[in-house]
């Protein structure tokens, strides 16, 4: 064997022996269990029948795992986790754009560059804050605490002197909440008066570090943060939205139900309008060239966006005028409704009369209650069971209506995590916020970093303005890593969702998406380890056509 | 830079070395058998312990050794007691085959409070006197699921790896079934008669909790329902005789109109009249059943469950008297993030006038009554008091500041008293106990509480485990858990005494109902939890779960949530049984002898 041969298996044995733990690694700990997984989800393998205590093994049952959750009895829980994935991505091109726009402002000096005026600047950010926080905690410290006998004299709803003492106590603590907060106002104040004081004397790096910040922070913890920010009384978004909530009731009442509805109508055909001019924009530029796929799938979106907003709002204020939008309760019965109750009532068999039918509704007049019917039923009805059957028959047919704002408590905040409508706009929020500024915007900031400036200078000498300059050059510079983000996202997107579900909702109210349901199949439901593998490879199936997918129009979009 | 390079490579090496032999083995693990040792000096065996002892001390140190009873006595941080447990361990481990941190030690996956310490430590004692050997407990609370009807994730992958704990912790009858149907909970049937920890010697509304099929799988640590504590300021103030027997959710819904308050100066705004009742519970105590008697059919859809439905709607959205769950995650109690809180926390916290809770909950009451009012009024007092009461308060203050739950002598407690000005009494939570409100005012409780221990199948300790379910049979232990406000004991005979609890020890100022015979009358004619075979436990909860939060959040009317469990769940049955031959052939059967 020559010397040259066993250099080189030499170096071949080097290189292995460099790579091998790696494999190895990699076999045991991913290959494997991805492996693994897949044979599972051919079995009908569950931990609790399944295992060496039970003495029992899984069967292997072909593609029958597959067709429960595609069309059988698991379909629903599957599509219903499916929409639910699918709905949270709507975070994902809100973020892209907003990491988008961040990089492009933080891409540029900010403040003013002369050291003078920078420190001027300093100077005025800090007694801004200061002044802002002074103020602040003057307008909201809540004064001196009341005495006890002044208390008592206010509340004279509260007899008897331990009742006085007892919510005195809480009047203290109350007192003391308020201070807490009107000092951390303050101090929130305080804050960004430093923080922008800091911005403009150490410049752009500052900021990019504090959009950067939330990135920094433990998943769980920024969960946590926005529970509270969440929370339907109390929480600062609510606290925010109810001064708008007030003035967007007292525009309800003091307007006539016709101009909301011409409102709803004004903002379809204005969204319709918008789209249309947005779609004819776009197909007349592809046609001329000027359009790659990658736009035109920009286009789209931005279609979809507009139509789905004025589709939301118009509808919104079409439902204003019947007060229906927030909260919750009972409608009263129609007219119908009451005689169509009346009539079941005398076929019911409950023991009364239709003399007595007839009183109980002459008595509750012609707005009829569906709580105060079911109460003088169970007054007149002697026989228990059937008072009970006949509350049901009522009830049965009564309607949830959102009785807050009706009964003139005020339109109502959304409650976003306790609320089916409200949770996942609540979780899509708060991801675009989380997303503005992290790995995306880092991503954006390098690659607006390697856009030529000869290019924008040549441009601008050709008298391009700044929207033309980011148009024709910055964007389709952009296009190699806008492709990465939009597939890495899209990749994340839809595997993530779990930590946000299982901290602020516990999967409930419609935000179980598809990796919360794999936990539920696999770890808490009778442990379907097989049923939940195959959800997994599912899963994995719409994430490689999603990328595959990308990377056609992506590729078609980089080669133009 | 090589040398600096190799010599810091050292060091960490050095330094992860002695972090992995002296930090991560519990150090001084045997702590607690020294204690259970010293005391329980009155055992003959341990009497001939501390004689020999005492000579070898003697040579050691030319002096004898400070007697047993004596070194228990002092704190667990004394010097002179560290010294004491350093001599001892010496002695041991050199006069025996093996060291005392190497006997037997149990893995209790249970919670780790002052409850549970006491508990363990009554165990040592126990064991030492009843066996003659020195046993060790220690809890692992990160393996066992707290959730009352959840799955029991964690000890079941565990268990079935090898790794679980000896002695498991269960919590109602769905999680017994997963035990069970996965084969980790060990039969005791035999054991248990043999050794006098049968199940029948229990209240029988707690069986369903640990007998599956006749046979028995584990023993309770405590059982208990959830009742009804109200504030007596409160009901005093508004001149509302406290209730007395049963009562109907109308006659509740009447009170708790009276006792609601609205006020810009109460955080939140409103102090609730009615905090924590469930439609789960309110539509099984109504006569509302799930499940046909042979499992085969859901028949929640009744007449009884949309009353009780009904009922629990209308104390949120048409009364305003119980706060909906948008009400309650803006209720923070604790002033944290947590979004909420539990019903006890806002009690205490008096943003509500009743709420249903369980005895265990005393603890936290018991807390709330030291930090706000005791401890404040027990400095005051000790300012102006002589240096021997103030002395004695000093002790006081730290005896309850280490563990609530510490038992006060008469004296301590008539000088607590005594610290107590008007206002002082005045701010206290004094806590009354009624029985929870039913749609017909009957008193009836579903769905019992009760905390199992069982033996893992794969416990290498199974002998010493099974002696551990017959220490909970034990006297000892169940008088513990009544003084501890542990619930209360799964012991029938230990329970009752003229018709109250017996056994617990003179409690805090505000809790004098600790006694109430509402705690154990609740356990009389109880009913157990209805479960299906034809249905997992979970899917059960998650499919009934998804209508009940709209139901709650009054999404739904009471009418079609009944019809939307019924349904669903019914045809989850079918399709279990479509899927699997043998729930096929067994449904077949128990559907065909129906008909028959």
């Amino acid at each position: 064997m020559s010397a040259g041969g066993s250099s080189s298996r030499k170096r071949l044995i080097v290189a292995w022996a460099f790579l091998l733990p790696n494999f190895i690694g990699f076999a045991i700990f991913t290959a494997g269990p991805v492996l693994f997984s897949l044979w599972m989800a051919f079995t009908d393998w569950s931990l609790t029948k399944h295992n060496e205590l039970t003495n029992r093994s899984p069967s292997f049952i072909g593609l029958e795992n597959f067709r429960r959750i595609l069309w059988g009895d698991e379909s629903h829980f599957f599509w219903t986790a499916f929409y639910n994935t699918a709905y949270l991505l709507i975070c994902i091109p809100i973020g892209i754009a907003g990491s988008l726009l961040v990089a492009l402002m933080l891409n540029r000096p900010i403040g003013p560059q002369r050291s003078a005026t920078k420190w001027k600047g300093v100077a005025i950010a800090l007694v801004i804050g200061m002044l802002a926080a002074g103020s602040t905690y003057l307008v909201m410290h809540p004064g001196p605490v009341p005495t006890r006998e002044a208390f008592a004299s206010s509340a004279a709803q509260i007899q008897g002197e331990q009742a006085i003492q007892v919510t005195y106590q809480q009047v203290l603590e109350r007192h003391e909440l308020d201070v807490r907060s009107a000092k951390a106002v303050a101090m929130l104040f305080l804050a960004l008066g430093g923080i922008t004081a800091i911005g403009l004397g150490g410049g752009v790096v500052v900021f990019r570090t504090i959009f950067y910040l939330p990135s920094l922070l433990a998943g769980i913890a920024l969960f946590l943060l926005w529970k509270s920010l969440y929370k339907p009384t109390g929480g600062a978004i609510n606290e925010l939205l109810r001064p708008a909530c007030d003035w967007m009731q007292g525009a309800v009442t003091s307007t006539p139900a016709g101009l909301w509805y011409a409102l709803g109508v004004a903002v379809w055909i204005g969204a319709s309008i918008g789209c249309g001019w947005l779609l004819l924009v776009s197909v007349r530029k592809r046609l001329d060239g000027d359009f790659g796929s990658l736009s035109l799938v920009g286009s789209a979106m931005a279609v979809a966006a507009i139509a789905a907003t004025g589709l939301g709002v118009g509808y919104a204020l079409c439902q204003m005028p019947a007060r229906s939008l927030f909260a919750t309760g009972y409608a009263d019965f129609s007219t119908e409704e009451a005689a169509s109750i009346r009539a079941d009532l005398r076929a019911a068999d409950t023991g009364l009369s239709e003399a007595e039918i007839n009183l109980i509704f002459d008595t509750l007049g012609e707005s009829i209650q569906p709580r105060l019917l079911g109460e003088s039923l169970a007054s007149s009805i002697n026989a228990e069971a059937k008072a009970q059957a006949a509350i049901a028959r009522v009830m049965s047919r009564a309607t949830p209506v959102r009785e807050g704002f009706a009964a003139g408590e005020g339109l109502q905040p959304p409650r976003w995590l306790v609320d089916e409508r409200w949770a996942k706009p609540a979780l899509i929020l708060m991801g675009v916020w989380t997303a503005v500024g992290g790995a995306n915007m880092l991503l954006f900031l390098a690659g607006l970093s390697n856009v030529p400036p000869e290019l924008l200078e040549a441009a601008e000498i050709d008298g391009a303005g700044t929207w033309r300059r980011f148009w024709n050059v910055t964007w389709p510079q952009l296009a190699p890593t806008t492709f990465f983000i939009v597939i890495m996202s899209t990749i994340g997107g839809l595997q993530g969702g779990f930590d946000q579900a299982r901290a602020m909702t516990q999967g409930k109210y419609g935000t179980e998406v598809l990796t919360y349901y794999i936990y539920n199949l696999a770890f808490t439901d009778e442990f379907q380890l097989g049923l939940a593998s195959a959800v997994a490879w599912a899963m994995f199936a719409v994430i490689f056509a999603m990328t595959v997918l990308n990377y056609g129009v992506g590729n078609r979009a980089l080669n133009d | 830079m090589k040398v600096l390079f190799v010599a810091l490579v050292a060091i960490w090496s050095a330094l992860t070395f002695v972090g992995v032999i002296w930090v991560l083995p519990e150090r001084d693990a045997d702590r607690g058998m020294i204690a259970a040792f010293w005391e329980m000096s009155d055992l003959p065996a341990v009497v001939a312990m501390e004689r020999a002892y005492g000579t070898w001390h003697y040579t050691e140190y030319g002096q004898q050794p400070p007697r047993f009873a004596e070194s228990s006595e002092n704190a667990a941080n004394d010097p002179q007691r560290l010294e004491q447990e350093s001599r001892f361990r010496r002695w041991y481990n050199d006069s025996h085959d093996k060291p005392l941190s190497s006997v037997v030690r149990l893995v209790w996956a249970t919670d780790d409070n002052p409850a549970r310490r006491q508990q363990i430590q009554l165990f040592r004692r126990w064991y030492l006197q009843n066996y003659g050997e020195p046993i060790d407990v220690v809890t692992d609370p990160a393996s066992r699921d707290t959730r009352e009807g959840a799955q029991v994730t964690k000890p079941v992958i565990q268990s079935i790896g090898g790794a679980g704990a000896d002695l498991l912790e269960t919590y109602g009858p769905k999680q017994l079934e997963a035990m069970v149907r996965s084969g980790i909970a060990l039969d005791v049937t035999d054991e248990a008669k043999q050794h006098g920890f049968e199940y029948q010697r229990c209240f029988d509304a707690g069986w369903s909790s640990f007998v599956y099929n006749s046979r028995q799988y584990g023993f309770p640590a405590n059982v208990g329902y959830t009742v009804l504590f109200y504030n007596k300021a409160m009901f005093e103030a508004a001149g509302i005789d406290a209730p007395t027997g049963g009562w109907t959710i109308d006659e509740m819904r009447d009170v708790a109109r009276r006792l609601t308050v609205d006020s810009p100066d109460i955080p939140g705004g409103r102090r609730w009249g009615i905090f924590g009742m469930h439609p789960w519970p309110m539509a099984l105590s109504n006569g509302g059943k799930f499940f046909t008697d042979d499992g085969t059919r859901c028949i929640y859809n009744s007449p009884q469950t949309v009353a009780a439905f009904q009922a629990y709607l209308d104390l949120m959205y048409v009364d305003h008297v119980m706060p909906s769950p948008a009400d309650t995650a803006s209720m923070a109690a604790a002033g944290g993030f947590t979004g909420g809180g539990s019903g006890g926390l806002y009690f205490a916290s008096r943003l509500c006038a009743m709420t249903i809770g369980g005895r265990w909950e005393y603890a936290t009451y018991a807390q709330t009554n030291f930090q706000r009012v005791i401890e404040p009024a027990l400095r005051r007092a000790a300012a102006n008091a002589d240096d021997d009461t103030g002395a004695t308060i000093d002790r006081i203050i730290a005896a309850l500041n280490r563990d609530i739950l510490t038992p006060m002598s008469d004296a301590d407690l008539a000088l607590i008293r005594t610290s107590l000005t008007a206002d002082d009494r005045a701010r206290l939570l004094r806590i009354g106990v009624a029985h929870v409100p039913t749609v017909d005012g009957r008193i009836k409780y579903t769905d019992v509480g009760a905390r199992v221990a069982m033996v893992n199948r794969k416990s290498k300790h199974r002998q010493e485990a099974l002696r551990f379910l017959q220490f909970l049979a034990s006297k000892e232990y169940n008088d513990r858990i009544n003084g501890a406000f542990d619930s209360i004991c799964g012991v029938i005979e230990y329970c009752t005494d003229a018709g109250g609890i017996s056994g617990p020890p003179q409690p805090l100022p505000g809790l004098e109902d600790f006694d109430s015979p509402v705690f154990v009358q609740a356990m009389d004619g109880a009913e157990s939890q209805q479960l299906s075979p034809f249905i997992g436990p979970e899917r059960l909860g998650f499919l009934a779960g998804r209508v009940m939060d709209q139901l709650m959040n009054g999404r739904i009317g009471a009418a079609e949530a009944a019809r939307l469990i019924e349904d669903q769940v019914n045809n989850q049955i079918q399709a279990n049984v479509n899927r699997d031959p043998e729930l096929k052939a067994k449904w077949d059967d128990l559907t065909a002898g129906a008909k028959r």
